[in-house]
């Protein structure tokens, strides 16, 4: 399951982020998006391009398919 | 004693740093690189200097200013380090601060914030958080420029000591690296413990290399990719940063478990968001809304009905050209000075300021309108709502707001793409944002649209701002698709929750920029007026002469052959150009002065020239001060000379298109 399979309201933990690049990683650590972080499906922005996540006590907005790279594990 | 302020970006740091020093002790640049240094004096202390470093979510930072906080921490010379924390979001700012508590040199926590924390219903138990860090903490709100705040910092300051350096129980294969690392450091001579340069170097800092014996660099990458391979191999995590960061969360989840305490239950706030959320990002009527509050915004900053702006303009206008100058030019008759000083003081400075300080109140006014947006949360919205757009031609979702912006003035414009981490796309934006018409170069069309084309005056208005966007759009596809390539396919974008916006900040930010804008009009447009002044009438003859013999006319006229197939090839038409540089506002006062009022001007173009004459002067190079911001923003002299060159071929070719296809049909 990843980040885009996700309902809203729903949270879930992050276990994998293989499919994404380096430096978009690092960018996830730096607001706290990392394996091992829970983070919540606030919201489907954009007919649904955009996912409004909560992470740790920050609101962060990705796209879907980035979303649809982040592995996750309710 | 000098102290070193450290925090992540967004935390209120510029504001802590601004309400807690006083007069500044100097402004320079670090060495090597191009961002600025500001040292101001502490209040409250005596002999205490505070230095600013850039905001950074680690000691190594991924985005821009990189290297600076490490090669301060490495070379600067310093008593403390003050490590400036947004209590609203603890856990993630706790990152940087454990970074920083490992060195083990004495540092102070600032808790700002205070009150936003406490309206979420939450408050920090400080002593708590103090004996889990080893580190003393103060919970304040910098906004409020509160004394009392200050003087709590000063005296913590001042019992500012070393405790033992922080130690995390990192993955057995990260001990060993570090082990590893500092045995092989052993004899250097370096400031900070070998220990942390370790770890360090373990999570990625490069920086760190620089300052390491040459030799010594394989060794310890060898050891580097080793831990890596049984950070992989044991399965710790998916990298060697991430095993580090882990360990980092998991104790910072205990701390914060300790230490936040919630007093009252607010959670209905996050539904609030939702609700309006729902209706300010929804796909149909997203993009409208956006459209008619930035509609409302320049109705009131520049537009005749409503307009409070061009008002205030007006009025001062009047007062400028009516009292100031007539008086100034009066009580100069009166003590002697007549003639050609009298010409440059009250035709040259006065008018020339006065020219461009006209625009003050407008800029305030769309400025105060920006921040209060800004403040309420809004332009994240935004920039969620132009995504999908802004993504097709290789701009960032966040590059709305400095488009917009750019609608006002390109220099804070330019300033406004900080927020953009990605590098190319942020290069990307500076280079393209020129393109936007600012608020200077309004008074050209103003003045050409009424002598020319006073009959289709709103759609050649909106014509040429739509070609400007036109060709920052087709400008920043073009860039994306060779050099920026891949720019525009990452977003990350930190949304932050509705706020009623500060008044006192806002007010703040507005007046900050004014500050900007009456510094430009009081150094080069001045400067520039004067020179103008002097070259439209000193000549190979003498001074007080016919402009046409002045030494303006002779360097114009040069250059002026280049602009003949654009249908405007007179010294007086490029001399304006040419001092259009200083500021776009001055194209317009050249050309009266030059042309003897609007009724020469009418006179010296026809309507194609004309057409291609505004074009030429919205698109071409950008002003100095724009020049000045994208070499200090881009920190680059080839994209500097980049961002001068490509405007002006680009706006050669629109003039002279338009020039050939307004000569064909007239």
């Amino acid at each position: 399951m990843t980040i885009a399979d996700m309902n809203k309201t729903d949270t879930a933990r992050v276990i994998s982020l293989n499919g994404l690049d380096k430096t978009f990683v690092e960018r996830l650590m730096d607001i706290g998006l990392y394996e091992g972080a829970t983070v919540t499906l606030l919201n489907i922005l954009a007919m649904g391009r955009l996912f409004l996540l909560e992470v740790d006590d920050v609101e962060i907005c990705i796209r879907r398919d980035d979303a649809a790279q982040i592995e996750v594990q309710s | 004693m000098i102290y070193l302020l450290a925090g992540n970006p967004n935390t209120g740091k510029s504001t802590f740093f601004n309400t807690m020093t006083q007069s500044h002790v100097h402004v320079g640049n670090y060495s090597g690189v191009t961002v600025e240094k500001r040292v101001h004096h502490i209040k409250y202390m005596e002999h205490a200097e505070l230095v600013d470093l850039p905001g950074t979510y680690n000691v190594s930072p991924s985005g821009e200013d990189e290297g600076i906080v490490t090669y301060s921490l490495l070379n600067e010379s310093y008593n403390g380090i003050i490590n400036i924390i947004d209590s609203t979001h603890l856990k993630r700012n706790l990152h940087l601060t454990i970074q920083l508590l490992e060195l083990g040199v004495p540092t102070l926590l600032v808790l700002n914030l205070k009150d936003a924390l406490k309206n979420n219903g939450y408050v920090i138990d400080t002593t708590k958080l103090s004996s889990h860090l080893k580190a003393n903490a103060v919970a304040i709100s910098a906004r409020n420029n509160d004394p009392e705040d200050q003087h709590k910092v000063a005296k913590e300051l001042q019992h500012l000591r070393a405790f033992k350096a922080i130690e995390l129980d990192y993955p057995q294969a990260v001990k060993w690296g570090i082990q590893r690392i500092h045995d092989l450091l052993r004899y250097d001579n370096l400031q900070v413990k070998k220990k942390w340069l370790a770890l360090q170097i373990l999570e990625g800092n490069e920086g760190i290399f620089q300052f390491l014996d040459v030799v010594k660099e394989e060794k310890i990458r060898q050891v580097v990719r080793e831990v890596e391979q049984r950070v992989l191999d044991e399965k710790v995590a998916l990298s060697l940063k991430g095993a580090i960061f882990n360990t980092r969360r998991e104790f910072i989840q205990t701390v914060v478990d300790d230490c936040l305490i919630q007093v009252e239950d607010k959670e209905h706030s996050k539904y609030f968001n939702q609700k309006v959320d729902r209706i300010l990002t929804h796909q149909a009527w997203g993009i409208p809304i956006f459209f008619a509050i930035m509609l409302a915004v320049y109705q009131i900053s520049f537009g005749g009905v409503l307009g409070i702006g061009t008002y205030l303009s007006d009025g001062f206008d009047f007062l400028w050209s009516d009292y100031v100058m007539v008086y100034s030019g009066r009580a100069l008759d009166v003590i002697g000075i007549t003639g050609f000083a009298q010409g440059l003081i009250v035709d040259g400075m006065l008018a020339g300021v006065g020219g461009v300080l006209v625009f003050l109140p407008q800029i305030v006014i769309l400025f105060f309108l920006l921040a209060v947006l800004e403040g309420t949360g809004y332009m994240a919205r935004v920039a969620i709502v132009m995504d999908k757009f802004l993504a097709r031609f290789g701009f960032n979702g966040k590059s709305i707001v400095p488009i917009i912006t750019g609608f006002g003035c390109t220099v804070p414009a330019i300033m406004a793409t900080r927020t953009i981490a990605d590098k190319k796309e942020r290069i990307l934006t500076i280079l393209t944002i020129p393109f936007v018409s600012c608020s200077a170069r309004l008074p050209i069309y103003i003045m050409f649209i009424s002598l020319f084309f006073a009959r289709y005056r709103a759609f050649v208005m909106l014509g040429i701002y739509l070609i400007g966007i036109l060709v920052m759009l087709v400008s920043a596809k073009l860039f994306s698709l060779s050099y920026f390539k891949g720019s525009g396919s990452n977003f990350i974008l930190e949304v932050p929750p509705y706020r009623m916006p500060q008044l006192r900040t806002i007010t703040y930010q507005a007046l900050e920029k004014a500050k900007r804008f009456v510094k430009k009009a009081g150094t080069y447009i001045l400067i520039g007026s004067i020179v103008l002044w002097l070259l439209a009438n000193i000549g190979p003859s003498g001074i007080d002469i016919a402009t046409d013999e002045s030494f303006l006319s002779i360097i114009a006229g040069a250059i002026a052959p280049v602009f003949a197939p654009l249908g405007f090839g007179t010294w007086e038409a490029t001399s304006s150009l040419i001092s259009g540089f200083l500021a776009k506002e001055v194209v317009v006062s050249s050309l009266i002065v030059l042309y003897g009022g609007e009724a020469g001007i009418a006179a010296a173009f026809t309507t194609a020239a004309a057409l291609a004459y505004v074009l030429f002067a919205s698109l071409y190079i950008p002003c100095i001060s724009t020049v000045a911001t994208v070499r200090s923003e881009t920190g680059s002299r080839r994209w500097t000379l980049f961002s001068v060159v490509y405007p002006f071929v680009v706006a050669y070719l629109v003039a002279l298109i338009f020039y050939l296809i307004v000569g064909l049909v007239a």
